[in-house]
């Protein structure tokens, strides 16, 4: 249960910073930094398959977006170090807790994702292939805007 | 689970106030962004304290939402700076 309130509490932090940081760029770092927390707590939770879509949709792909945006707007902002100290820090905190947790022998038992397949195949495939017109239909919106 | 639906309270609170006092388009996006997980967070944990599994596939539907939501928030954001020459609101 400790592990639930450290990563919880990581995760708190590193959102009201991710709030109240002048740069783009810093709070995106403390946004990855927020999901990945959130996915371990999830994880921790028995929730093996959401904590992996979070860390692939949210501290991935949604990430790489915003990035590629903060990027395009102004390229000239550059990461000084003082500034990576405290995501560092609270990473660092992460990948220690997540160490120590997996040695633990229980942990390893609650990985079977079988359950949630079958669900989403069966009493819920309308709604995934509802999704996937959402999704091609927010392609086509994004590509529509986006043109000139 | 009060420390679950605490956690996700205060998530979402931290992501509202983010949408409400900044005046930059980006952190306005990645305040909903914010609320979107907390949300998630809500259905994931409760559903995991009640043994079920309907919690992971709504939290399949949000983070699709939030995706497709955040590619067409962050195209409308280039068309704007393309218009205005600035985020900043207001």
């Amino acid at each position: 249960m400790s592990l639930f309130y450290v990563a919880s509490t990581i995760a708190i932090v590193a959102t009201f910073m991710a709030m109240i940081s002048r740069h783009a760029v810093h709070a995106l770092l403390y946004f990855v930094l927020s999901a990945l927390a959130l996915s371990l707590v999830i994880y921790d939770l028995g929730a093996p398959f959401a904590a992996v879509l979070e860390v692939i949709i949210y501290a991935g792909a949604i990430m790489v977006l915003f990035v590629f945006v903060v990027m395009l707007l102004n390229p000239s902002r550059d990461l000084n170090r003082k500034s990576l100290l405290l995501p560092g820090l609270l990473g660092l905190g992460l990948v220690a807790e997540l160490c120590w947790k997996n040695l633990t022998p229980a942990f390893a038992k609650a990985s079977a994702g079988t359950p949630i397949m079958i669900a989403l195949f069966q009493e819920y495939g309308t709604l995934v292939e509802l999704v996937s017109f959402l999704l091609l239909a927010g392609l086509l919106a994004a590509y529509r805007i986006g043109k000139k | 689970m009060n420390e679950i639906l605490v956690v996700s309270s205060i998530l979402f609170g931290l992501g509202a106030f983010g949408v409400v006092l900044r005046r930059n388009l980006l952190f306005i996006l990645l305040g909903i962004e914010v609320m979107l997980n907390a949300a998630a967070f809500a259905f994931v944990g409760i559903a995991c304290k009640l043994g079920q599994v309907d919690g992971q596939v709504m939290f399949l539907l949000i983070a699709s939402v939030a995706a497709a939501e955040i590619g067409i928030g962050l195209a409308l954001l280039m068309a704007y700076d393309r218009i205005f020459k600035t985020i900043d609101l207001g």
